[in-house]
């Protein structure tokens, strides 16, 4: 659960929601952030973490803290979506470039970010975490890149961080009116 | 100084891994001196499913988990910073790293322990000393952290350790209260003869790997 047991699946529809592309992979990597938040949220020793800033946060714990959901055109966490293809290293704290919300040239229009209720089948259990974002604009757009960010608390204030980042082997175009889904399988693994 | 007792080295699945890319769990047993008198070092088994399940709460809205806790009462989680919290204190065996004496199969809807070994000084008991975290940081492509307890065997007699596993908090759904209860999230089996006198220290190294 903390690197080998993480999968994605994306899949391209076009505007007429028929798919296009879809591919399934073992995903590259949790990034440093999250073994920093799973460390103190085990330990309860403060961490400095770098935020998707670039700023070090010194995380603590004040309140309710949902790590990675998110609404619907809330980009701060959740599932995000980039346009870099720099390799990933594990102390990303980042995509490259991450793509806006929004329905304008180079934007996705992004739906809520919920995992689902896991389940047990075997020797794994596994939930799986997915957003859409959807081409509004009138051009393609080329997405290389996406991972998860999630929140944490410094003092009573969010904090948002990059846990997960994948980039692909080569970009996936979005037509105009047409969506990208991204998946992430979570699983623990016997 | 030369050491005369026999080292004994475990290695199970990870001998084909390299081991620095894996998490591991590793079993160190010492006489009443001191002297270390086994180890055992081996990839880390499992993560099991209240592991996933708590971290699946914190992708989900209130209420959409729930997971038994390690008395295998089901509880509806709620995200909350008290999750995977397991720092426990000297002669707490709620949270914090547990060892057992049953050798049954890992399997991944585990809840707890088969026979996890009370606190305590009397026959069959160990007292846990508190747990321990070291964050390691990033090596290379490998992030990587520790936690660790030292448990002590003034039982009297020896005992045989044949399990491990990681108990973490998790906050169960019913306002306003919100209790910490307690889950089982990783479960390894071991083989290891404490001495009385002597104590057992388990470390699990955690890593991911880019």
């Amino acid at each position: 659960m903390m690197g080998k047991d993480l999968e994605y699946e994306v899949v391209i529809t076009d505007k007429d929601g028929k798919t296009i592309l879809r591919l399934k992979e073992p995903a590259r990597s949790f990034l440093k952030a999250y073994s920093q938040i799973i460390f103190s949220y085990m330990s309860r020793v403060p961490q400095s973490i770098k935020d998707t800033g670039g700023v070090n946060r010194a995380i603590s714990f004040g309140g309710a803290a949902p790590l990675f959901y998110a609404g619907a055109g809330n980009v701060n966490e959740g599932i995000r979506f980039g346009t870099g293809n720099t390799p990933i290293d594990i102390s990303d704290f980042t995509l490259q470039s991450p793509i806006a919300q929004g329905t304008g040239a180079g934007q996705l229009d992004h739906l809520g970010c919920y995992a689902t209720v896991p389940t047990v089948d075997g020797t794994e259990s596994a939930f799986k975490l997915t957003r859409t974002g959807i081409n509004k604009s009138a051009a393609n757009i080329a997405v290389s890149e996406f991972g998860v960010y999630g929140h944490a608390y410094e003092g009573s204030n969010w904090r948002y961080f990059c846990i997960v980042r994948d980039v692909l082997g080569s970009p996936v175009m979005i037509p105009p009116g047409g969506a990208i889904t991204v998946t992430y399988s979570f699983k623990a693994v016997e | 100084m030369q050491r005369s007792e026999e080292i004994k080295t475990h290695h199970t699945t990870s001998s084909i891994m390299p081991e620095k890319t894996v998490s591991l769990i590793t079993a160190v047993v010492r006489d009443r001196h001191g002297k270390v008198l086994s180890r055992e070092r081996h990839e880390m088994r499992s993560f099991v499913r209240a592991w996933n399940h708590i971290l699946c709460i914190n992708g989900s809205p209130p209420g959409g988990v729930s997971t038994p806790d390690t008395g295998n009462v089901w509880r509806s989680l709620l995200a909350a910073p008290s999750n995977f919290q397991c720092n426990a204190g000297i002669g707490d065996v709620s949270t914090g790293i547990r060892v057992g004496t049953g050798n049954t199969p890992v399997d991944i809807a585990q809840y707890a322990l088969i026979a996890p070994i009370a606190e305590g000084a009397g026959a069959g008991q160990m007292q846990h000393q508190g747990m321990t975290f070291s964050f390691i940081g990033v090596v290379g492509n490998v992030c990587s952290f520790e936690l660790g307890r030292v448990i002590v065997n003034n039982s009297g007699g020896a005992i045989n350790v044949a399990e491990a596993g990681i108990y973490c908090y998790a906050v169960e759904n019913i306002p306003p209260g919100n209790p910490n209860r307690p889950f089982m999230g990783a479960r390894d089996l071991i083989t290891q003869n404490v001495p009385d006198g002597g104590a057992i220290t388990i470390t699990y190294t955690i890593r991911i790997v880019a």
